[in-house]
């Protein structure tokens, strides 16, 4: 067991939680929106709150957010 | 946005996505193109996605103990597998983002189904089963909160046996103790990653109104549904 974790992240659950395969539907724009200087937390708060408690989708989140930030702009004839 | 420089059928000829940026407008044009200039765009589209599958399974190698041409294997059938979804679902595309976020999400979704394929190859299959006594001494807390943080847990170790299904428990063990990513967990179990989150979730929750039943309070004190 990872030393590091508390009680709240062993714990972790959220009122009104999306789900993984909900969340997947609309990450791209989440992580569009943060990238954009928005606030996709409160813009799509169900998506955030899975992401607080799915290490899965955390992960597959931070890097979404990775590869857009580095990557977002490249196109067919400079990729 | 019209393009200065489309490979192919041309904006006209695309009708449902709505793109404000030139780069998604290329890409969209060059993927349902034909010929050559078809050819061309889903060649760079690859070799982008590869890109982008190597740096994420190198991202993500370490914390799954992975190396080498196993890294480089995933990477490939992470890109091959997220440019099939892609081609089979642009049409419906729309515009919500960048294409190339939309487009990276794909590789996203592959690198972790690869990886927890991968996964058990170094591990003990014991990781998502009952192994996880050292739950009793669980944290680095300072000496005066060591015995109510230790209370706390053989309250949950109590919980954990008690009032959890044995799938309950064995998802909660893997995941959420012993840190096995949910992809391998649902590849082992034969499910999907939101299925064993569902169980995760439930889990979760039962064991906070144990705990909440019993007495013991802790920061944390939201509730819900996934």
């Amino acid at each position: 067991m990872n030393d590091h974790r508390d009680i709240d992240e062993l714990l972790a659950g959220d009122i009104g939680d999306a789900g993984c395969a909900a969340g997947f539907e609309v990450l791209h724009e989440y992580v569009e929106e943060e990238l954009s200087g928005g606030e996709p937390a409160r813009s799509r708060p169900g998506l955030a709150a899975h992401l607080r408690s799915c290490p899965a989708c955390r992960d597959d989140y931070r890097g979404l957010l990775d590869a857009a930030r580095r990557l977002g702009n490249a196109d067919p004839f400079t990729a | 946005m019209p393009t200065e420089h489309g490979c192919g059928a041309g904006a006209a000829g695309l009708g449902r996505a709505i793109t404000s940026d030139v780069s998604s407008q290329l890409w969209l044009e060059g993927l349902q193109a034909s010929g050559s200039e078809h050819e061309r765009c889903v060649a760079a589209l690859h070799a982008l996605l590869l890109r982008v599958a190597r740096y994420e399974v190198s991202r993500r190698a370490g914390s799954l103990q992975l190396q080498g041409p196993e890294l480089e294997d995933i990477a490939q059938q992470a890109s091959d597998d997220a440019l099939m979804a892609i081609r089979s679902k642009v049409t419906s595309f729309r515009g919500e983002s960048r294409f190339t976020t939309w487009a990276y999400k794909f590789v996203m979704f592959e690198v972790s189904t690869k990886m927890g394929r991968h996964f058990w190859r170094n591990r003990p299959a014991s990781m998502d089963e009952g192994s996880w006594e050292e739950l009793a001494d669980p944290l680095a807390v300072s000496p005066d909160q060591h015995s109510e943080h230790r209370e706390l847990f053989v309250a949950l170790r109590r919980a954990i046996d008690e009032d959890l299904t044995h799938l309950q428990r064995r998802v909660f063990v893997a995941v959420a103790l012993n840190g096995v990513p949910m992809d391998a967990l649902a590849r082992e179990l034969g499910a999907t990653r939101n299925s064993v989150y569902k169980v995760l979730f439930d889990a979760r929750r039962r064991l906070r109104d144990r705990l909440r039943a019993a007495g013991y309070d802790w920061h944390s004190s939201r509730s819900g549904s996934a």
